[in-house]
């Protein structure tokens, strides 16, 4: 990717711009708002995941900052370029790449790869060397014949993506890219997306993954089209969960939650598997105090430690508390 | 749009219809067509 740079010269000194910037972008449809004043930058070389549930904004705000969608307030600015100004200028600054792959089934590897070679206008004498690249990166030596219809899930994805960077872009958008993709082609994907993003290409990945977001420099959780936080996994884990995590074993669960439910040091249970996870102001104090509250009302802790709380934990608890606040205003 | 792009385009059409001439053939449950 050494060919990648920032689009336009600056002046000699000056600060580099961010090559993603968001600035209170809003996308309405009707009444209903899928993307609210939802701001941030990402550095080059940065992978930061978009994380959150189906519908709340993210495959959204992706088409924004891709011109593919006008944004009904706000600004996007992609490689230096204003998104709705010059969306065609950005198209040649960025790859995008959808969770359905867009490629041709009824065409074969190379047919597909030369497509979009002549769609993003690669340069005649490199083509052939950049689709070389992109097959060894695949992993799809000597499938160069096959048709793309009769590759598997990982193979596809893998091609999708060499498709995508096949005019070296400097900035790529990744969305939903490990959907239905089995979790060994999932972890050589992400492999291949560190090392794109080594060599200086920003990433914005949208995943609904939570295991995935540990695999980006920052994570921005997006819930209900609002950007609810945006920090370094590290960061998230250890200062949004507002107090300790313990992971509770014990015998009935039913039991232990309805009286855990009324302990006043007990911020918040909820059940995860065959444990009860507690958060709690001082995890050290609740270690002794729980099994004593809990064996009084006739519940028996067959194990409790303090856990490091995963990002699923944080995200239940974040988006809760967002959508706490919103129900309050109401 | 460029040569290049509409060359590109041309190229994959023209495969498309080679591998499956059915593909040119408008499905009698098209609404617009009935």
């Amino acid at each position: 990717m050494s060919e990648a740079g920032p689009a336009g010269a600056r002046p000699a000194g000056a600060a580099p711009e961010a090559p993603i910037v968001a600035e209170g972008l809003v996308k309405r449809f009707g009444g209903f708002t899928a993307v609210d004043h939802v701001s941030f930058r990402i550095a080059e070389g940065e992978i930061v995941g978009f994380i959150g549930p189906n519908g709340a904004g993210k495959s959204t705000t992706i088409r924004m900052l891709c011109g593919l969608l006008r944004p009904t307030e706000g600004r996007a600015l992609v490689a230096g370029l204003d998104v709705a100004r010059d969306p065609e200028g950005v198209r040649q600054k960025i790859g995008y790449m959808s969770q359905k792959f867009s490629l041709y089934g009824d065409l074969t590897v190379a047919e597909n790869l030369r497509f979009f070679g002549g769609i993003y206008r690669v340069p005649k004498d490199q083509l052939a060397e950049r689709i070389r690249y992109a097959v060894e990166m695949a992993g799809l030596a000597g499938r160069e014949d096959a048709l793309v219809a009769t590759l598997a899930g990982g193979w596809k994805q893998r091609l999708a993506l060499g498709c995508a960077i096949l005019h070296r872009p400097p900035i790529l958008f990744l969305d939903e890219p490990t959907s239905g993709v089995d979790p060994q082609s999932r972890r050589r994907f992400w492999d291949l997306i560190a090392a794109l993003a080594a060599g200086g290409v920003s990433v914005l990945v949208s995943t609904h993954y939570m295991d995935e977001a540990e695999y980006c420099n920052r994570i921005a959780l997006i819930d209900r089209g609002r950007l609810i936080v945006m920090a370094r996994p590290s960061e998230l884990k250890r200062h949004k969960l507002g107090g300790d995590l313990l992971d509770l074993e014990c015998e009935p669960m039913g039991a232990a939650i309805l009286a855990l439910e009324q302990a006043p040091a007990i911020k918040d249970a909820a059940v995860f598997g065959n444990s009860i996870h507690l958060l709690v102001a001082d995890g050290a104090a609740a270690l002794s105090t729980v099994p004593k509250f809990l064996a009084d009302r006739g519940v028996a802790v067959t194990r409790l430690q303090v856990m490091e709380p995963t990002l699923e934990d944080i995200f239940v608890q974040l988006v809760g508390g967002e959508r706490g606040r919103q129900g309050a205003a109401a | 749009m460029r040569l290049r792009r509409l060359k590109a385009i041309a190229v994959k059409e023209v495969l498309q219809v080679w591998r499956d001439p059915r593909s040119l053939l408008i499905p009698s449950s098209c609404p617009s067509c009935r």
